[in-house]
């Protein structure tokens, strides 16, 4: 047997081409097939490629592998993975007990959960209690710990990767907010951060500043959006104030005033995604900026503009409506699959002030496409739900999105499958057929409903489904395979 | 010290640490007690050694003394560095030109040198990063064999990973 490749030059045996396939990461093994049939037949042909191109097509990072298993062992237990993720049927139920305290919880990301121990108008200093949720597929523990006396910051950010947890307390004549940079574990200075405090700017001559609306944090960046009450704005100025540092470098990235209502990241790679509208009757725009390489102004970051217009009924964002507190009708979410964006589009009518009445949404997958700057809205991979309110959740690492209904309380969970295959029939449906195809909406009625309470709060991690708000409430509810 | 002999017969007293980064070689001298390890033969003997086991040598002497991977170390892909992670000693020894680096991957394999193999199959990792195929084949001068056909049909199954 010639272990030559039949086109001369690259005179490697092919055990050794499969070598290099695999120090590769699983999209660029993929692009590899089309080189020639042997590079195809080696890929496809070798276990490890081919384990490493379905992690990557179940949405999951390639170091999330647990090293301590053979390749069979991390087979079946993707084999598992998927196949669980698929039927939506978790098996396993459990309860953690909780502090009973009055303040919200925050982010899920890297599968941890934060509380705190007050409300905003609460105590200038306060508790953060954290829950690590467990996982079977990356063999991570149950852990619990308590972050006593840290600032108050209702909305904090975390990054479990690197031990990163960010809050952004209001400075104390409260016209700015001071960005902590602290170590998760143990709540002390963070030894990667660039400095541990960042000073916001001061408002006083624009406005006035009112509270962070979220932050959120990469391996690399941090995010900021403060709420500022603006002097001499008119109704359409959306009042908030984003940030974008590399908090490693402290080098900031991106700074924008009066236009984002919503962030989040696209991936690791370091691109934002913000999504605007300028008032009634505007269109809506999705902005994706690339935050990847410092820019000269940070005031004009690189943009990229997806106009929300074609195909989805006129969006009625009132004046306004923007304001603490009301359903802003547009909001998305993302996973870290650096070509996956969720959106939420919705409709809205006020009646009274800050009050949804008519709720309505579209959950969109679009391609961030570096090098386009624009995407038809018929190229979106879409589906709808339409007549409830409907939280929408990414799950973190996955293809999936998740949107928890149901009249009061969260009676199911639906999954839109936006896998790469499922989403190729989703761009051509079939309004006429009556048979669901397989990438159809997935409804499961939750097992033990009853105790699931409040329509909100449903979180999923890795490999499991959370439903925080339990009954009682201090309790975390928690589904897993 | 071990005289080792490659297949062109040109002779090379070394360091017995530094013979034994290679761990074909410290399994041949360990098996036979000798001092004296046989020429490697590659494919079929087709290959000329010589002048990248002056490089192979080069790196064993580079990194002697320290520690070998062990058996155990089999899950090391597992835990593997982005393929950017090559040291900067390992990345100028390894900037040659693609024949050589071909040759050094093979003689590393032959002579089962972990490490080294690992850099150079790193190295044409970052090579092929971010080109498309006819990029890869123009580099390395392959042929494309496909038929139309197997081309569209390829196309059509990648298109589900495609960079966007």
């Amino acid at each position: 047997m010639s272990l030559q490749m039949p086109s001369q030059p690259p005179k490697l045996p092919l055990e050794l081409w499969e070598h290099i396939f695999l120090q590769l990461v699983p999209v660029e093994i993929i692009g590899l097939r089309a080189v020639n049939r042997s590079f195809r037949d080696t890929i496809d042909r070798s276990p490890e490629a081919q384990y490493l191109i379905d992690l990557y097509a179940a949405g999951l990072e390639v170091e999330h592998r647990d090293p301590s298993l053979s390749l069979a062992e991390r087979r079946k237990q993707l084999d598992r993975y998927r196949t669980h993720w698929d039927s939506l049927q978790w098996v396993e139920h459990s309860s953690i007990p909780v502090p009973r305290v009055p303040g919200g919880t925050f982010d899920t990301g890297g599968g941890v959960v934060c509380y705190v121990s007050g409300y905003s108008s609460g105590p200038p200093i306060i508790d953060y209690y954290f829950v690590q949720l467990p996982s079977i597929l990356r063999g991570i523990p149950l852990k619990q710990w308590t972050l006593h006396g840290l600032p108050n910051h209702q909305s904090p950010g975390l990054f479990p990767e690197e031990d990163l947890f960010v809050i952004c307390p209001p400075t104390d004549d409260r016209r700015s907010f001071k960005v902590h940079l602290l170590r998760m574990s143990d709540g002390q200075p963070h030894p990667h951060a660039f400095i541990p405090v960042i000073n916001g700017p001061d408002y006083e001559h624009e406005g006035s500043f009112q509270e962070i609306l979220r932050v959120k944090v990469t391996s690399s960046r941090l995010a900021v959006m403060a709420l500022v009450f603006y002097e001499a704005s008119n109704s359409n100025v959306i009042p908030v104030h984003f940030h974008v540092w590399d908090w490693k470098t402290g080098v900031k990235h991106v700074e924008i005033w009066r236009s984002s209502i919503d962030v989040q990241f696209i991936d690791e790679y370091r691109l934002f995604g913000i999504s605007r509208a300028s008032g009634a009757d505007q269109p809506r725009l999705v902005t994706l900026l690339d935050t990847s390489a410092p820019v000269e102004n940070p005031h004009e970051p690189r943009e990229i503009v997806f106009e929300l217009d074609d195909g989805v009924k006129p969006v009625s964002l009132l004046p306004g409506t923007y304001s603490r507190g009301a359903k802003l009708g547009s909001s998305f979410q993302t996973n870290r699959r650096r070509h996956l964006l969720g959106i939420e589009c919705s409709s809205v009518t006020q009646k009274p002030p800050w009050f949804v009445i008519n709720y309505e949404s579209i959950c969109a997958i679009a391609s961030a496409n570096k090098s386009s700057s624009h995407i038809p809205w018929d190229s979106w991979k879409q589906k709808t739900t339409q007549g409830r309110s409907s939280p929408l959740y990414v799950r973190p690492e996955g293809p999936r999105v998740f949107v928890e209904g149901g009249p009061g309380r969260a009676s199911w969970i639906e999954s839109f499958d936006f896998t790469p295959g499922a989403c190729r029939s989703i761009e051509q449906p079939d309004p006429s057929s009556e048979a669901a195809p397989a990438h159809a909406i997935r409804r499961v009625t939750m097992p033990s409903v009853d105790r699931i309470w409040g329509g909100g709060e449903c979180f999923v991690s890795e490999d499991n489904l959370l439903v925080s708000k339990g009954n009682p409430q201090n309790v975390l509810e928690m589904w897993t395979f | 010290m071990v005289l080792l002999v490659t297949s062109d017969n040109k002779n090379f007293v070394v360091d017995r640490e530094v013979a034994d980064r290679s761990v074909f070689v410290k399994n041949t001298l360990e098996a036979r007690g000798l001092s004296i390890a046989t020429p490697p033969m590659l494919n079929g003997g087709c290959f000329e050694l010589t002048s990248p086991f002056l490089q192979v040598l080069e790196y064993c002497q580079h990194h002697r003394g320290e520690p070998l991977p062990t058996t155990d170390d089999a899950n090391a892909d597992e835990n593997r560095k982005r393929t950017t992670d090559i040291g900067e000693w390992d990345r100028k020894f390894i900037t040659v030109d693609h024949e050589m680096l071909f040759e050094i991957i093979l003689a590393a394999n032959y002579l089962d040198i972990k490490p080294l193999l690992d850099v150079g199959c790193k190295t044409i990792g970052n090579m092929v990063k971010g080109k498309s195929p006819e990029e890869v084949r123009k580099l390395f001068d392959i042929v494309n064999d496909f038929t139309p056909e197997e081309e569209a049909q390829i196309k059509k199954e990648n298109e589900w990973a495609e960079d966007p």
